[in-house]
């Protein structure tokens, strides 16, 4: 029997949402609270049933009951059985294993909730090793292995009812500016606002860590800020890069009554803790020599943070990981535009940071004027005559380079400028040779790596003040830069297939201004780089972005 | 109607007069009491079939059958015309074979069952009513429930599997392929994945060792069929069956019940292998497993076949994926020109360069791929996914790859070439005026128009013998095709009917109590009244008829008596109660030893076993008239 309802649960646990029935959005706004969106194309939405986002819902008082009466509700077609049971299953998980405060400050307790629990645990040597009995249903750990013993168990399918208050941390008094300093009406737009409710909670166990997925543009930065307000402590934000540290001072600093002596830069240039620190994790990661210890993260540990922001989460190098797991009393929120790593770790960020609490569609962002309406467009050339023997002997990587390289693509870029006149344009590159070619032509400015951060921060401002209409960018300016005149990319180059690489280049014209945006991404036609491209370009593809193709007659 | 009842009375008269005589004037006695000599015969019989022809006769009849009557009459709703050893046999595991024996005599002597030549029928006047009182519930129906949504050997994942071998070349089936098909569970996804490529193999649908491809056109004609039919087909290829009435009968009934046990389903299966005059009922029930047709979770569930669910449009989504619900109509081409992504409520594909690539190998054109995705997809959804798919046709059309030999001729060869249609069809394609791409595998044939044509052929010059695959063929195939598709529905007794009252009318055993009767005339019609072969008054007349006969305990003259009686006719069979057993025989002749004990020499029923049992030993004999004939 069929249902005249937009849901259509699958036997995989994935639920289809038809975005165009006109009943999705009060669809959507029952599965958001206990399911995990998964893509968002055009047309038809992916959400999961995950064992996280099942917990999640559990933890936040969700009923089992509640959830299979949406999802009957909701359901086109009726629900398969394995759906129910699996969702019975891992919502009847929640509260078997709790995690509280001991007599003993320097331990936890571990309560299961039966005997086949306990044995299961004590079998496992990875949690064998950081768990001691205590009597038949109670282990201790030590304070510092809270992390990593959260990870273990949610590996084996246990979650963790962490029942320890994080603790508060010094309190530094702070708010949000109706009018920033440089004088424009500010105010917290409304997803921002459920961003910090979704992470925050009531405050109460099981509150206050997680991930928040926002689209590139639509005002990160003012999440974390708000959340800095209700916690209203010592902060850290980590985040990419010397120019976004300075963005992020800026931009507190612009939007809070916090003062300059109160907000401090820890980073290769700069080693000043104040209340209010922003760091780099290069800085965190720096060590003189291979085998020896990591000298600044003592800052992460030992800074006495009663707050962590994690800016753009999926960058978070290893040697943090690992910190991350020990600092699990801390309140802390990953921010991220495209929760996609490479190395497919993103369920380590999930256990470490917290999990994802907010997440919301670019397209339904894009509509309600949030961030910036762009069109995507690849434009195919043709390899130059005396590079197609040379590219055909090449080997996969030399191939690549060869077509990133396309010196006809040079040609492309001046008929892309000369068709956005009055746009601020951004062409971005991965390798250098190409950029500088580029920049020596048109005699534009640069930025690369090499670039010293004073020279970047002050092309970076001349952009922003309208003296630079166009600017070359190597993949240095792919995260946390904020340009918000940038209207059009042109990007020349990439890293083989890095989806969030592609969706954080298009990142850099989403902010909302009065005129659409252009992504162009120039590919070499019949090479490995149309391959490539086409890896690259699935990320935005899932958040309903499609490229219109544009071949080029040389 | 009156057309149909003078149809059905002749139908009664001519299976009355070919009874016996001595059957026929037992039941001519019993309903229309004494016959007088002379007597006429066909009037006799005019007779009989009038006062069956009465509404409260046949509403009497109906009233007094009861839930046994009921089994039986449904299985011959199922079976159609039966043998009374089809039944027992069929019927063993409700009730012992004397039981079942005596019943089914007993329903021919109440006239609700005619024999027609050894056959089982119902009373052609009562046939409709008896129709309308049967059911499969009796019969199969004890746990019947709705059908279950569980999977199966569907069209639509006939589609699915056959892009993946399309994309894979292999028919072994792999851990990875269960993320496309998520209602399966692995084991039973992986014994339908290899009795399916097995099947296909076997019809030619595919080809090959090593490297498995479709044959298009064959697979093409197998998607016309719907889930049912293509259910049908393959359980029939499995079986070497060529009758596919059988396997849609079956899967009708079970669409009906929905669920049922073991022995239902046995006699199920048994019950249509003597409809369908099999030689013996097949052991389907790893089959009907297999396909998905029904699963096992404490009794067996049948899957809904869900045959007409209506296609959404084709819904090409912004990430490049092809999405529908329902089913696709039976020409659609997505799964040539699509790799299967995930097969559930929502079908969901995805055009690739490789799987777009294989499609034009395939022999579809670019503009039947464009047509089609234009005029399915909803809306300009595909626009993006066309304009890739342009430029893709584009780079494929560059280079054309042909695995021919080069024919070099003068100029009189290629106008013959040119212009002569035998020959033109072998040209691949002209490389230069005179020099032409012919095909290798009808190498021979072109060769003998060229010879025929006036040319003289050397051999072709190659440096090593390139073995041309010939196509395969399955003859049965186009056959099997054919069958499932012109297989009619059955017609097919509802799943629940009417509950049996099995009402005895004690009028007329307090009638037959107070008549003029002998204790021998009232002893014998109380007897046929127990027996409900007494349905009016009229019939309770002064007579004996002898229906049933027994001698037990010391009465040892008696029992000899029955079994010589007994002896030879094969209408009459003997129920012998011995110390330890009861059998059921047919007495061949009765010996006597030198110390003159009588010996019953008989064929136990119904193995037809000969033993020899001295009268001594049996402590009851009683007399059935089993056929009436």
């Amino acid at each position: 029997m069929m249902q005249d309802t937009p849901l259509i649960v699958q036997s995989d646990k994935t639920l289809l949402l038809d975005v165009h029935h006109p009943r999705s959005e009060e669809c959507r706004a029952d599965l958001v609270r206990f399911c995990e969106l998964i893509k968002s194309p055009e047309h038809m939405h992916t959400y999961t049933l995950s064992a996280i986002s099942l917990w999640n819902a559990a933890a936040s008082g969700i009923k089992l009951e509640t959830i299979l009466d949406r999802l009957t509700y909701w359901s086109k077609f009726p629900i398969a059985e394995s759906v129910y049971f699996y969702v019975k299953d891992m919502a009847s998980r929640w509260g078997k294993v709790r995690l509280t405060e001991s007599d003993d400050p320097r331990y936890y307790r571990l309560e299961v909730d039966s005997e086949r629990i306990k044995s299961e645990l004590s079998q496992r040597r990875a949690l064998s090793k950081l768990l001691v009995l205590k009597d038949s249903r109670t282990f201790l750990l030590e304070t510092y292995a809270r992390g990593e013993v959260k990870l273990q168990l949610i590996k084996i399918g246990y979650p963790v009812d962490d029942r320890i208050r994080l603790s508060a941390g010094p309190h530094v008094p702070l708010a949000l500016r109706k009018q920033t300093r440089s004088g424009k009406d500010f105010v917290v737009r409304p997803y921002q606002k459920m961003s910090a409710d979704a992470l925050l909670g009531d405050l109460g166990p099981g509150c206050g860590f997680g991930t928040i997925v926002l689209p590139c543009g639509s005002g990160k930065t003012v999440v974390g800020m708000e959340i800095m307000q209700r916690l209203a402590t010592r902060t850290l934000v980590v985040t990419t890069n010397v120019a976004a540290v300075h963005q992020w001072m800026q931009e507190i600093l612009d939007k809070t009554d916090l003062t300059e002596e109160q907000v401090g830069e820890y980073t290769g240039e700069r080693k000043d803790p104040r209340e209010i620190t922003v760091c780099t994790y290069q800085v965190l990661t720096y060590r003189p020599d291979k085998e020896g210890p990591f000298p600044h993260l003592d800052l992460l540990t030992k800074g006495n943070w009663g707050l962590i922001i994690y800016d753009e989460v999926h960058m978070l190098p290893a040697p943090v990981f690992k910190i991350t797991a020990e600092l699990q009393a801390v309140y802390r929120v990953g921010l991220t535009a495209t929760l996609v790593r490479e190395d497919g770790r993103e369920d380590e960020v999930f256990s470490l940071v917290g999990p994802k609490r907010f997440d919301v569609p670019w397209n339904e962002l894009q509509q309600q004027g949030f961030i910036a309406e762009a069109y995507c467009h690849e434009i195919r050339i043709d390899l130059p005559k005396e590079l197609e023997i040379p590219y055909a002997l090449g080997t996969k990587r030399e191939k690549y380079r060869m077509a990133s390289e396309n010196p006809l693509k040079l040609e492309v870029v001046k008929e892309l400028v000369n068709r956005h006149p009055d746009d601020f344009i951004l062409i971005i590159g991965q390798y250098l040779d190409q950029l500088k070619h580029i920049a020596d032509a048109f005699k534009l400015p640069i930025i690369t790596g090499s670039t010293p951060n004073a020279k970047r921060e002050e092309l970076y401002r001349a952009f922003r003040d309208g003296s630079t209409r166009i600017l070359v960018v190597s993949k240095v300016a792919n995260f946390a830069i904020d340009l918000p005149d940038a209207s059009v990319a042109i990007q020349v180059s990439g890293t083989f297939g890095s989806r969030s690489e592609e969706a954080q280049r298009l990142g850099r014209i989403l902010r909302p201004k009065n005129r659409s945006s252009f992504f162009y991404s120039v590919v070499t036609r019949y090479s490995n780089e149309e391959e490539f491209a086409a890896n690259r370009q699935k990320f935005l593809a899932e958040q309903g972005y499609s490229y219109e193709i544009e071949v080029w007659n040389n | 109607m009156e057309q149909l009842n003078e149809q059905a009375q002749e139908s009664f008269k001519t299976l009355i007069s070919r009874y016996s005589e001595d059957n026929y004037f037992f039941l001519v006695r019993n309903y229309l009491g004494l016959v007088s000599t002379p007597f006429h015969k066909p009037q006799l019989t005019g007779r009989l079939c009038t006062f069956f022809c009465q509404k409260h006769i046949q509403e009497n009849m109906l009233a007094m059958l009861d839930e046994m009557d009921l089994v039986i009459l449904s299985l011959i709703q199922v079976t159609g015309s039966v043998r009374a050893e089809d039944v027992t046999r069929l019927l063993k595991s409700r009730w012992s074979y004397g039981t079942l024996l005596r019943r089914v005599s007993n329903l021919q002597q109440r006239m609700v069952l005619l024999n027609n030549n050894g056959y089982l029928v119902c009373n052609p006047l009562i046939e409709e009513q008896l129709s309308e009182c049967t059911s499969l519930t009796p019969l199969f129906g004890e746990h019947a429930h709705a059908c279950r949504n569980s999977p199966y050997c569907s069209t639509e994942f006939l589609r699915s599997f056959l892009s993946l071998i399309r994309k894979e070349g292999k028919i072994a089936f792999r851990e990875e392929y269960q993320r496309h098909f998520p209602t399966f569970a692995p084991e039973p996804l992986e014994q339908l994945f290899n009795a399916l490529g097995k099947a296909l193999l076997s019809l030619c649908v595919l080809e090959g060792e090593k490297h498995v491809q479709i044959n298009d056109q064959k697979a093409s004609a197998l998607l016309t069929l719907n889930d049912r039919q293509l259910l049908c087909l393959l359980l029939c290829h499995q079986l070497g069956l060529e009758n596919m009435a059988f396997a849609f009968d079956l899967l009708a009934i079970l669409g009906i019940i929905g669920s049922l046990d073991t022995n239902s389903l046995k006699l199920l299966i048994g019950s249509l292998a003597v409809k369908h005059h099999l030689e013996s009922a097949p052991s389907l029930l790893s089959e009907l497993s297999t396909w998905g047709v029904i699963s096992l979770d404490e009794v067996w569930h049948v899957s809904a076949l869900d045959t007409d669910h209506p296609h959404s449009g084709l819904l090409v989504d912004s990430d490049q994926t092809i999405s529908y619900e329902g089913t696709c109509l039976p020409d659609d081409m997505l799964y040539r020109i699509a790799e299967i992504e995930v097969l559930d409520h929502q079908k969901r594909y995805r055009v690739t360069k490789e799987s777009f690539v294989l499609a034009l190998d395939s022999g579809l054109t670019f503009n039947e791929i464009e047509h089609y995705l234009h005029t399915n997809s909803r809306a300009s959804s595909a626009t993006t996914l066309l304009k890739q798919l342009s430029l893709l046709h584009e780079r494929y059309r560059r280079i054309a790859i042909y695995d021919a030999l080069i024919l070099s001729c003068d100029e009189r060869t290629a106008n013959l070439l040119t212009n002569l249609p035998s020959l033109k069809e072998h040209v691949l394609s002209s490389l230069s005026p005179t020099i032409f791409l012919m095909r290798r595998d009808t190498e021979e044939l072109w060769r003998q128009i060229l010879v025929d044509s006036g040319q003289l052929l050397g051999s072709t010059k190659r440096h090593e013998h390139i073995e041309v695959k010939r196509p395969v063929e399955n003859p049965l195939f186009t056959q099997m095709l054919e069958n499932a598709r012109t297989c009619a529905e059955p017609s097919l007794p509802p799943l629940v009917g009417s509950k049996p009252s099995a009402f005895l009318d004690k009028r007329l055993l307090e009638a037959i109590q107070t008549a003029k009767l002998t204790d021998e005339q009232r002893s014998d019609l109380e007897h046929r009244y127990h027996a409900r072969m007494i349905l009016t008054k009229e019939q309770i007349v002064a007579q004996v008829l002898n229906t049933v006969l027994e001698a037990g305990g010391f009465d040892y003259q008696g029992k000899v008596s029955l079994c010589r009686q007994a002896s030879g006719k094969t209408n009459i069979a003997l129920e012998l109660q011995l110390t330890d057993q009861e059998l059921v025989v047919q007495a061949l002749e009765v010996a006597y030893t030198p110390q003159k004990e009588a010996l019953l020499k008989a064929a136990v029923m119904p193995t037809m076993e000969v033993k020899i049992i001295p009268v001594s030993k049996i402590f009851l004999v009683r007399l059935v008239r089993i056929h009436l004939a």
